[in-house]
């Protein structure tokens, strides 16, 4: 039997109790699919996104990482199969790229263990898929918003994972790093069969590059379908509580949101 | 690509430190406010006399029985500070931590000379403990005072350090004033940190402590690597954040406690130390936490060999020294760390 990536039954979460961030929400993520998760601030993305990615386990309902509980990894094994790209990442001290993306190899290693030669062929494979290889020996602090999401993205790709978790990770990046960033996802998950699941304000981003979008409302899925499905400007306009517009055929089964403005 | 991170490079790195050690230590023999001037065939003939338990000369007295260990107190004090300064700065993902500091010294000073006061020093091994409780409930103390919402913002986490180290100092203080009495350390030299007084089996006790927590501390380097991106980032690679954050706490206090019950108050090289490293062979914990340790100890007997001179036939503590360096340079960190956010 072919195993999902992730599947959720029922998930409901609070960080206080009385206060749910997430409520009953039910989806899969498929093998090589990209799921896009909208949804205005405060309905529980990045909630969504700690709780795959086993930051939390007091959670009610079940999550299976292909096909076991996320309860029944260790932390390991679970950074084997599924990587994190944040929306922002603050790195302490004047690492070079190259020794940011070998991080990506700790699960890999035992304690004392050095990284070898396969894991610099990964580490430099990683790099290349993420058009970071030339950056290799700066210092991540020196680059840019941009090149440095992409370093952590070569990062997460050196753990060799199945499931992509990338939180709003286009939100601090310019129009062409936004659209190349979201490029280099669709490749992955068509060539490498990587599943991805990311959270966006941008609906336009969402529309272009998600096979699959969950509109989130208050902790609440509201609806969970293609593109087509999701963004009709009556249903998205109310979560958001902002008149929407609709341009048609700009990209076939791609609909665009845009606000609508008082004349 | 990548060509330093071979082992090779890393023990080349480690035997270049360790000359330098010895190179240290022998420059310390020789040198100091009583001028022996220096002969090979004399050191070398009382440097076996000394090893095979026999009587020595004057020049061999002062070689190996005051400066010697005088030495290799200043090798485990200096590296100790330093190593247990660069685990902070790791931990804490924040170059301006120190033991000093954060208070871990001067609990751990209260710990000791509590503990002298109590025991008189009968059972030489109990001191370090007594110090390590005290690194712990200071250490404890500063966290919880500079925790906000989970986070430790190097604002308050400096600030409590400071208080909390002012208050245990204090307590110090009342505990030497209250009980003058012969067997304890002066308060003036204790509270400024001192090398000299130390006796083979003190040495020997701190090394119970050290050693294991040092070699414990050196395996967490990947993890010291890895905390750099944030808890969460690091949680999602497979560290198990909370645990080793604990041991890490509990082991840096303990190479703290264990070397501040035998030198005092030694400020400053927890913080020096490990950043010069770090701007010469890059952040790598591999190197970071090793290279830290060595190159404090001789740091440390350099500044104290200084200490000696400067005032000879009198000397100064050797903390004096390290907090008239550490000073300016902390300012100097902070504004480097404050460029950094203003941009």
């Amino acid at each position: 039997m072919k195993s999902i990536p992730i599947k959720v039954n029922s998930l409901s979460f609070a960080y206080e109790p009385k206060n749910p961030v997430l409520k009953e929400i039910s989806f899969e993520l498929k093998k090589g699919e990209i799921l896009g998760v909208i949804g205005p601030n405060g309905s529980g993305k990045s909630t969504l996104i700690r709780l795959l990615s086993g930051l939390f386990s007091g959670f009610e309902g079940e999550i299976f990482i292909q096909s076991r509980s996320i309860k029944a990894f260790s932390r390991k094994e679970l950074a084997k199969i599924l990587a994190v790209v944040p929306q922002q990442t603050e790195i302490a001290y004047p690492f070079r790229v190259i020794d940011v993306v070998l991080m990506g190899r700790a699960p890999y290693l035992g304690r004392l263990q050095w990284e070898g030669k396969k894991d610099l062929e990964i580490a430099q494979q990683a790099l290349c898929l993420t058009e970071t290889f030339h950056l290799a020996h700066r210092r991540v602090d020196e680059l840019s918003g941009g090149e440095r999401q992409r370093v952590i993205l070569a990062k997460a790709l050196a753990q060799e994972p199945k499931i992509l978790l990338a939180d709003e990770p286009t939100t601090y990046l310019d129009l062409h790093h936004q659209i190349r960033f979201m490029n280099l996802l669709v490749n992955l998950s068509r060539s490498q069969g990587l599943s991805v699941l990311f959270t966006t304000h941008n609906l336009i981003i969402a529309s272009l590059f998600s096979d699959r979008i969950i509109l989130l409302d208050k902790g609440k899925a509201v609806r969970i379908g293609t593109p087509a499905e999701v963004l009709e400007p009556e249903l998205v306009g109310k979560v958001y509580s902002l008149p929407l517009k609709l341009i048609k055929n700009a990209y076939k089964n791609r609909p665009l949101l845009v606000p609508e403005l008082e004349q | 690509m990548m060509s330093n991170k071979k082992p090779s490079y890393f023990l080349f790195g480690l035997g270049v430190f360790f000359a330098l050690w010895l190179g240290a230590i022998f420059v310390f023999l020789v040198f100091g406010p009583v001028r022996l001037g220096f002969n090979p065939a004399e050191f070398s003939r009382q440097f076996l006399r000394f090893i095979s338990g026999q009587s020595l000369s004057d020049a061999g007295t002062i070689w190996f029985r005051v400066r010697f260990p005088r030495a290799l107190a200043g090798l485990l004090v200096g590296g100790g500070l330093a190593l247990a300064g660069a685990c902070f700065q790791g931990l804490l993902r924040n170059p301006l931590a120190d033991p000093y500091l954060l208070g871990v010294s001067g609990g751990s000073a209260f710990g000791a000379v509590l503990g002298m006061v109590i025991f008189k020093q009968k059972i030489p091994g109990l001191i370090p403990l007594l110090a390590f409780i005290g690194a712990l409930i200071s250490v404890g103390l500063t966290l919880a005072v500079a925790r906000i919402r989970g986070k430790l913002p190097a604002i308050t986490l400096l600030l409590a350090g400071v208080v909390v180290n002012a208050f245990f100092s204090a307590l110090v203080m009342l505990i030497l004033s209250i009980f003058p009495q012969r067997h304890l350390p002066d308060a003036f030299f204790w509270m400024l940190g001192r090398l000299g007084s130390q006796s083979y089996a003190q040495l020997g006790a701190v090394l119970i402590y050290f050693v294991p927590a040092m070699i414990v501390l050196f395996s967490f380097w990947r993890d010291f690597n890895i905390f750099a991106l944030g808890d969460e980032h690091a949680q999602q690679l497979g560290i198990e954040v909370e645990r080793t954050k604990i041991w890490v706490f509990i082991l840096a206090s303990l190479l703290t406690a264990s070397v501040v019950s035998i030198s005092g108050l030694i400020g400053f090289v927890g913080l020096m130390v490990p950043h010069i490293i770090r701007l010469i062979f890059g952040p790598d914990h591999r190197f970071l936490l090793p290279f830290s340790f060595f190159a404090g100890g001789v740091f440390l007997i350099i500044c104290d060999l200084l200490a000696r001179c400067i005032i000879a036939p009198s000397e100064l503590p050797v903390g004096v020294l390290t907090a008239i360096l550490g000073g300016p340079f902390f300012i100097w960190l902070l504004w480097q760390v404050k460029q950094e956010l203003g941009e």
